[in-house]
């Protein structure tokens, strides 16, 4: 009796909760949810929350990459979200985990930068840019030795192949690409620079390593690439060969780089040093005056070596 | 005056009621409509549209092609889209008049048009509710969602509006016939159907006949008889009604077939579908569009402070309402409204389900448009809308006067917002106003509990009424002001807008120049010899990135296809060109290699179809290496009248020459010259050309035939006597109720 007086209750309650609107919303939906091909929808959801939290413009980050910024983590947080987002949903999207490496790098946190930037070179190992922002990341926090693998590993990619990934990145880069001035007219010049870039990190790395015979070695792969800054790269395997007592060599280079650039008032200073150590003292006497006389005509800081730290401060991360 | 109020309050309150949350939206977005943020996406075109057609339509003209959208379009698909018949539309001059700019102008009359929608809608909750509390509540939950921001990122509510209104119409008139709401019906009809994509209308109204079908079957033959006794006793008036819309649809009509002759393309809408008609779109994938849910457990209440233009929210007051589901009976309405809505979503999902596949193979419309998304807009979040407000309706309906129904429904409610706030707790960056807003609310639903338990009469002229309808008011704008403002904030405003993507049609555009300067193009500048001359832009890049092709003539898009942009883009740099010598071409066998190289070097031989050649230069004549590009008026040539359909020229070279207007080639253009018929040529592939005899002569190029600009004005005509006689009914109808009422 009482079995059948509670299961005549649970009916009666069944009745009342199928009658309930939300009941119905639910077993139709449910009905329908059948016919959805619910991959397709979820790729439609996470493009559109994407778009949703897309942001406007894009401009301070460019700015920020120009070293014209310093942005403030209020600025850098919408980025970070939408960034964020993207590589949540589409994990294999190298361009977005860049970005969100460059984020975090001038938010002041190279640790996540690092592990950001190192997922996009898993994804494209043969994107120049994610080794060299790697690369750079290391180098402008001493660590000198880490970042070569990483620079090594940029100049050896395929410029052509850069541009053509930067151009078929339709979301994220484009959005940047709109703020360049010229467009995507821009990125060949940037990719040159940022061989040049490479190839000075890579000698200014093993320069600080003391490791000259490397020194002499990236200087002149990088005169044999032909990126430019010709009379500077000249110089740096003069230098090389300097420190490694290669006194003929040395010699060569600075020669050739002050055929290059008779402006160039470091190689007249570096190659008045070797005459000294050639004990022509004459020669270089009158070398370390031209040196000298330079100096004063362009308003130069310093002489010789130190030019290697000063230079260290065009090597920063960049977007492309 | 406070009496005048208080007389004007107690006459029709709601009026009183609709007209304070109006003015309370236009606070809510004032920054939108102070112009200062820019217009997005379709929203910044369709202003380009009609300030063309009113700055035309000022002038006298109809303005069937524009010469501005280098290398000039065919203007009817930018007309089709706004439907410019719409006497509405012509607010926008009035308020320009008063001393508004044309863009503040352009601006007050679509919120005018958004009110007069959401009047629309209050008026069809109220008919399907008949609660005043119920419908108030649906006005403002649609008017102050994020529907309202689309008037400044898309033109859907150039459609919602008409759609709307319609509906109400046709519920009224199936209620009780009128001529008055069989009129309103025709206009709206004649409305949707002047635009070239009716096709939401249509779809939104079969789908929404087949569930009241489903639901109200045995309604159906009692509405059909008072249909037919309606026709039967107005036959004349039915009649007249019918020859007007079918009337409204003859330029829809006219606009399809000429898109079969294949005269237009519009390559990125058609993308690469087979399709003999250009206005054929491709079949539509999830991940391009359609009507995608937002992650509701995800997005709904988190980080909307990044929300931009476009994205849906909707007032949060609308969950408790919705979460009174639990607790309300299924009726046949909540069952239409719900299918109805799921219906057109399963649509919308695109090649998510494989309805919409089945419908773009079988049923004709469905291939001539996209842009499912908009269906959520115009269905699902409406349908969504009435859907929780008969949640409310039911809830204020339910029988409380019990304490233990009373017990029952303040547990449930404390339930409900105990849930509610704990998923508030989950989300990441929740509004504060969301949080004050669910708070209220929860005071609010406890007191409406108390006063059906106290057996209160809620009627707006009674102080509980009135705190009922101010409540509702407060609760929903709260979340708005907040939320507006972060939009506002997040979007582009029209200074940071990029100066090439600003609203062209507001600089000057409307006298005759004769070079076009496009975005990276050439100025004149004179040399030595004071002659004119075209020169790159100073400070402009070398390098071209011509905007892809939206609308075109198929002539053009060939042309684009085949020769270098930069090439193409110096070429129609200038818009006149004098040539000497002449090359017949076989269109099907063109060198677009030699022919491109002949437009670099500026040779001064044209190329002419081989169907409109005539052998006139003699070989021998004399002739510079280059053609003579026309930069200003000279004695040998000039501009004497010009408009957007036409163009007059007086010329008078000693020997003979070849005239080409770098302006596309279109079936309708004529040439007449010394007032004679002539004999348009069409010249280098896609330009108009005429052959030009030595001494004095009057070129006159014209669009379009007279029957066109004669129809195009007779609807106007016609659009403006319909509404002001439906204006007369409408009058009429409150002048003759009054009486009643008084009597």
């Amino acid at each position: 009796m009482g079995h059948s007086l509670s299961f005549a209750r649970f009916v009666e309650w069944l009745k009342i909760v199928c009658q309930r609107a939300m009941v119905f919303y639910a077993l139709v939906f449910l009905v329908v949810n059948a016919t959805i091909d619910y991959d397709r929808i979820y790729f439609g959801i996470k493009v559109r929350l994407v778009e949703r939290i897309f942001p406007a413009k894009f401009n301070t980050l460019i700015l920020v990459e120009q070293q014209e910024k310093n942005p403030t983590a209020r600025e850098l947080m919408p980025y970070i979200n939408f960034y964020k987002r993207i590589v949540d949903y589409f994990p294999d999207q190298a361009d977005a985990w860049s970005m969100l490496g460059f984020c975090y790098y001038y938010l002041g946190d190279s640790f996540n930068a690092l592990w950001d930037y190192e997922q996009a070179l898993k994804q494209q190992p043969e994107y120049f840019w994610f080794a060299f922002n790697i690369g750079t990341i290391y180098f402008r926090s001493g660590n000198f030795s880490q970042s070569i693998p990483y620079f090594e590993k940029a100049i050896k990619t395929n410029p052509d192949k850069n541009l053509e990934y930067i151009l078929s990145s339709k979301v994220v880069y484009r959005s940047l690409l709109w703020e360049l001035p010229k467009g995507a007219e821009e990125l060949k010049a940037r990719l040159k620079i940022g061989y040049q870039r490479s190839y000075l990190a890579l000698i200014l790395s093993s320069y600080q390593l003391q490791n000259y015979a490397a020194m002499l070695n990236y200087a002149e792969s990088a005169l044999l690439s032909n990126v430019g800054l010709t009379s500077d790269f000249t110089y740096f395997a003069g230098l090389a060969a300097y420190k490694l007592n290669q006194w003929d060599k040395a010699l060569k280079y600075f020669e050739a780089s002050a055929k290059q650039n008779p402006q160039h008032a470091h190689t007249f200073y570096q190659w008045g040093l070797t005459l000294q150590s050639l004990n022509k003292n004459k020669e270089a006497a009158a070398k370390l005056n031209q040196a000298s006389e330079l100096k004063q005509q362009l308003g130069l800081p310093v002489l010789g070596e130190p030019i290697l730290d000063y230079l260290a401060k065009d090597i920063f991360v960049k977007i492309f | 005056m406070l009496n005048k109020l208080k007389h004007f309050y107690s006459s029709c309150p709601m009026a009183f009621w609709i007209g304070v949350s109006f003015v309370l939206w236009l606070g809510v977005f004032r920054v939108f409509l102070s112009g200062s943020i820019a217009l997005d996406q379709d929203a910044s075109n369709y202003y380009e549209h009609f300030k063309y057609f009113i700055d035309q339509i000022h002038q006298g003209i109809f303005p069937l092609w524009d010469p501005n959208r280098a290398p000039g379009e065919f203007n009817e698909l930018y007309l089709r889209r706004i439907g410019p018949y719409n006497c509405l539309y012509w607010f926008i001059p009035l308020f320009d008049r008063l001393g508004l700019s044309y863009l503040h102008a352009y601006l007050l009359f679509l919120a005018f048009y958004y009110f007069l929608g959401m009047v629309g809608f209050y008026k069809l909750a109220y008919n399907l509710s008949q609660n005043i509390y119920v419908a108030f509540a649906a006005y403002l939950l649609l008017m102050f969602s994020s529907f309202a921001c689309l008037l400044f990122n898309s033109f859907i509510v150039l459609l919602f509006t008409p759609c709307v209104w319609f509906f109400y119409f046709w519920f009224r008139f199936s209620q009780n016939p009128s001529r008055f709401y069989c009129m309103g019906l025709t206009f709206c009809l004649m409305l949707i159907v002047s635009t070239y994509i009716p096709f939401y209308a249509l779809t939104i109204f079969l789908s929404f006949l087949f569930w009241y079908v489903v639901f109200y079957a045995s309604t159906l033959k009692n509405f059909l008889s008072t249909y037919v006794r309606f026709i039967r006793a107005h036959k004349a008036f039915v009649m007249m009604c019918v020859t007007f819309v079918i009337f409204s649809l003859l330029p829809g009509l006219i606009f399809f077939s000429e898109a079969r002759h294949g005269d237009f393309v519009l390559p990125l809408r058609s993308g690469n579908v087979a399709s003999e008609n250009p206005l054929t779109v491709v079949s539509q994938q999830t991940n391009l569009g359609g009507v995608i849910p937002i992650d509701l457990m995800k997005d709904l209440f988190s980080n909307l402070q990044n929300s931009q233009l476009g994205v849906i929210s909707i007032p949060c007051l609308i969950f408790p309402f919705f979460l009174l589901g639990f607790i309300v009976k299924l009726n046949k309405r909540l069952a239409l409204l719900f299918l109805w809505a799921l219906c057109v979503y399963v649509i919308g999902v695109y090649d998510a389900t494989p309805f919409y596949k089945f419908l773009y193979k079988h049923v004709f419309f469905f291939k001539y448009f996209r842009n499912f998304q908009f269906f959520l807009w115009l269905v699902i979040l409406p349908a969504f809308i009435l859907l929780c407000m008969e949640h409310f309706r039911a809830f204020l309906n339910m029988d409380l006067s019990q304490k233990k129904h009373l017990k029952r429904m303040l547990g449930f409610i404390a339930g409900m917002y105990l849930l509610i706030f704990w998923y508030l707790s989950r989300q990441e960056n929740v509004l504060s106003s969301i949080y004050v807003v669910i708070g209220l609310s929860a005071v609010f639903f406890g007191w409406l509990c108390l006063a059906r338990y106290s057996k209160n009469e809620f009627l707006p002229a009674t102080k509980q009424g009135k705190l009922l309808l101010l409540v509702l008011l407060i609760l929903t704008v709260i979340q708005p002001f907040e939320l507006y403002h972060d939009v506002a904030k997040n979007s582009t405003t029209l200074e940071e807008l990029n100066p090439a993507k600003q609203y062209p049609y507001d600089a000057p555009y409307q006298s005759f120049q004769f070079i076009r300067y496009l975005q990276n193009g050439h100025c004149g500048q004179r040399n030595e010899d004071g002659a004119l001359q075209l020169v790159p832009r100073p400070g402009l890049t070398e390098v071209r990135n011509p905007p892809s092709i939206y609308q075109g003539t198929s002539y053009y898009f060939r042309l684009y296809q085949n020769i270098d942009k930069n090439i193409l883009e110096d070429y129609i740099d200038c818009k006149l060109i004098v040539y000497d010598q002449a090359q017949k071409i076989d269109d099907h066998a063109l060198d677009f290699a030699q022919f491109s190289e002949a437009l670099r070097k500026k040779e001064n031989r044209v190329f002419i179809a081989a169907e409109d050649w005539q052998e006139i230069f003699s070989t021998d004549r004399q002739s510079l290496p280059q053609f003579q590009p026309i930069l200003e008026n000279s004695e040998e040539f000039q501009v004497i009248d010009y408009s957007m359909n036409s163009l007059t020229v007086k010329t008078g070279f000693h020997q003979d020459k070849f005239l080409v207007y770098t302006d596309s080639y279109y079936p309708g253009w004529r040439v007449r010259i010394n007032k004679a018929q002539g004999r348009i040529v069409r010249a280098n592939v896609a330009f108009k050309g005429v052959w030009l005899p030595a001494g004095e002569n009057t070129i006159e190029f014209r669009f379009g035939p007279p029957w066109r600009y004669l129809m195009n004005f007779a609807l106007m005509i016609l659009f403006a006597g319909v509404f002001v006689y439906l204006c007369i009914l409408g009058l009429n109808g409150i002048s003759s109720k009054k009486a009643s009422n008084g009597a």
